[in-house]
């Protein structure tokens, strides 16, 4: 007998259908070995996939989402899905099927079910009965974002600062070099002495 | 606190989705936002003006409502924590 966890969130439910890993004395009411998802958007056909789908779709959500607070263009394209923004409130997903006979399932949804989705796939990351192995496992935000502008930028506003005191320094002095002429000065000492 | 105000941030996005059948909703948001500014931002700011301008402010009030509205979990805040610290 399969476990089955829904969670809910407006117009969307997201159930999970799998077993407890008994090798890693989980409890009963767990799971860890995910055999079915389904995605319930009301008014749009049904999603449904295997674990090695859930994964990169939610990713693919969680990307979006990332982009489309980033006001960066909203756009995700994966082998198994694709997001695209048609305008500010409508975006359209293009889900693809692994087998080659089966035509992609485009669906168009609102900011409102687009937040629902992802609260759901927030609820089923927190829960503590689910358990998503790190095989499955990829970061939600990509390497660009991960590694990107966020680190250099603090890098180079600690080593700028100090940079350009000292070559402007060495500028500056460097000018007085043309003014001063010390064989002068020592004339001029000279004759003071005299 | 956007935990307990998303079914009005959800209704508010979602009224605005389509404008034709329901946009009372929107309407009134967008007034109620338009006045709570008058009333508390610097009007000479260009930025204020920006925001005061109603055909120029949607995307401005839609990100803010779509960025309150994904973080309503303690998930979602971290990685919206996580993701804001790093941009």
């Amino acid at each position: 007998m399969q476990n089955k966890l829904s969670f809910h969130q407006s117009s969307v439910s997201l159930e999970i259908i799998g077993l407890p890993d008994y090798s890693n004395n989980e409890n009963k009411d767990q799971i860890s070995i995910i055999s079915q998802w389904k995605l319930t958007i009301i008014d749009k056909p049904l999603i449904e996939g295997k674990i090695e789908h859930l994964v990169p779709i939610m990713d693919a959500f969680y990307i979006y989402s990332n982009l489309l607070i980033k006001n960066e263009i909203p756009i995700y394209e994966s082998k198994l899905i694709d997001i695209k923004a048609d305008n500010l409130n409508i975006h359209n997903i293009v889900l693809k099927s692994s087998k080659s006979n089966v035509e992609p399932l485009i669906l168009k949804i609102g900011n409102s079910l687009l937040s629902d989705t992802i609260n759901c796939f927030d609820q089923l990351k927190e829960s503590s009965k689910v358990i998503i192995k790190k095989a499955f496992v990829s970061d939600s935000i990509p390497k660009k974002v991960r590694f990107g502008s966020g680190n250099k930028i603090r890098f180079f506003n600690f080593i700028l600062p100090p940079l350009i005191s000292i070559f402007s320094l060495i500028l500056f002095s460097s000018t007085f070099i043309y003014f001063y002429n010390p064989v002068e000065d020592k004339d001029k000492n000279e004759l003071i002495n005299q | 606190m956007s935990r307990y105000l998303y079914p009005y941030i959800r209704e508010i996005l979602k009224s605005k989705e389509d404008l034709d059948e329901n946009s009372v909703i929107w309407n009134d948001f967008n007034k109620r936002f338009i006045e709570l500014i008058n009333e508390r931002f610097n009007l000479d700011s260009m930025r204020v003006k920006k925001l005061l301008n109603q055909t120029k402010n949607d995307e401005v009030v839609i990100k803010s409502l779509i960025t309150l509205s994904l973080c309503i979990s303690s998930q979602g805040y971290q990685r919206l924590k996580k993701f804001l610290c790093d941009f």
